[in-house]
């Protein structure tokens, strides 16, 4: 307990440190901005998804894309999460937020189980054999809902001209799937242009058993056809994307986005999921308010 | 969109061989957004300049003096410069008007990207 609490106090002399070190670094027109006490509103259209790993789950449809935010002197509201932002004007900021948990997601958007055969009946079809050689899978349709989560999670940010560095940790806060997740993310801006930026980044994502379990196991409610039931294990994911966003004029931009993530065994063995990696895509045409 | 237009005037005093003096009021364009302008009558001022000189903005003609005071009405939406040319387009001195963003408030970083509300 005491080694602890000694850690936590390196760590807070640390950050504050790292803080002091930077303090009075201005966000520059090459990263996201916002004035603060302001909105910024936005919207995007054009084409591009999220592929669903789920058996039988669509993929879901990036057609119109919102943006809103309000910043204040530290609190935030950004696209869903809702926080408080500790040195906001420093390279170094500390994050405090709430945000709905998106696993959810997977298990919200329509489907073509109406329209395809759900691979649960095939196996049990009379064809024994096929189902014997290949894993069985459960279609999202056949499992019960599954339940928006709310969680809490504490941000470490750094930046340094170019680069970003990202440390997340949430738990629920609900007492839908009663577990954590986590995050260390990279990302590297550049500006080719005065008008372009490209950013890429990269991150190593940490689910908790508890999200992985509630969202991909199956469990006794699910009344799956057979009498499979499957916890699913917690691990660790990686992602990688790259955007690019092209500054027309002061209200329009060209946008595109790709990212793909690669899922943790404990989900892939999940009979729930026919996918091991999620394809995010997204290219068209925003425009800032 | 018309926003603030310093009006402390700047005198320039040229450190070539020939003194030649000089006065552009206003002596910079604040704005708080890129989005917005100075719309303003600049006052160009000489002094003890025979023959009376040429002026260009922007590398553009802009006349000649026909007394030591000349009045430009001109729209600013970047750094403008001023330059001072003898009646023979001999380059006596120039000024830069500065295009300055200013802002009141403090801008912050978004935390997430924006347009990755499902994301």
């Amino acid at each position: 307990m005491k080694r602890g609490f000694v850690s936590l106090l390196a760590w807070c002399a640390c950050i504050y440190s790292l803080s002091a070190y930077s303090a009075g670094s201005q966000c520059s027109d090459g990263q996201s901005c916002i004035t603060a006490n302001s909105w910024q509103l936005g919207v995007a259209v054009g084409i591009g998804g999220r592929s669903n790993p789920l058996v039988d789950g669509d993929t879901i449809p990036y057609v119109l894309l919102p943006d809103i935010a309000y910043y204040g002197e530290t609190f935030y509201f950004d696209n869903l999460e809702t926080g408080v932002q500790f040195f906001p004007s420093s390279n170094t900021s500390i994050d405090v937020f709430v945000v709905p948990n998106a696993e959810k997601a997977n298990f919200s958007f329509w489907h073509s189980a109406n329209i395809l055969i759900p691979a649960a009946t095939l196996s049990s079809n009379g064809l024994v054999d096929k189902a014997q050689q290949e894993p069985q899978r459960i279609s999202v349709d056949d499992v019960s809902s599954r339940r928006w989560a709310l969680d809490a999670g504490v941000r470490w940010q750094w930046h340094n001209r170019n680069h970003h560095v990202r440390l997340m940790l949430a738990s629920d806060i609900s007492s839908v799937y009663n577990g954590q997740h986590g995050a260390l993310e990279y990302r590297y801006t550049t500006s080719p242009t005065q008008h372009l930026r490209i950013a890429v980044g990269t991150k190593l994502l940490y689910k908790g058993k508890g999200l992985s379990d509630y969202y991909y196991g199956i469990h006794a409610d699910d009344k799956p056809a057979s009498a499979t039931v499957y916890t699913a294990a917690g691990g660790m994911q990686i992602g990688v994307d790259i955007s690019a966003l092209y500054r027309i004029n002061n209200h329009w931009r060209w946008l595109a986005r790709v990212g793909a993530r690669r899922l943790h065994s404990g989900m892939t063995d999940s009979p729930l999921v026919e996918d091991n990696t999620v394809y995010t895509m997204f290219a068209g045409v925003a425009y800032r308010f | 969109m018309l926003r603030i237009l310093l009006c402390a005037g700047l005198l320039i005093t040229a450190s070539a061989t020939d003194a030649v003096e000089w006065e552009v009021q206003p002596g910079a364009c604040l704005v708080s957004s890129d989005d917005e302008f100075c719309q303003a009558d600049v006052e160009v001022q000489i002094e003890g300049i025979t023959p009376l000189p040429c002026l260009r903005v922007n590398e553009k003609p802009a006349g000649c003096f026909t007394s030591n005071r000349m009045i430009l009405p001109l729209k600013i939406t970047r750094d403008t410069r001023f330059t001072l040319l003898s009646a023979e387009g001999e380059k006596l001195d120039s000024f830069l008007l500065p295009y300055q963003i200013i802002e009141q408030r403090p801008r912050r970083r978004r935390v997430r990207l924006p347009w990755s509300v499902f994301e």
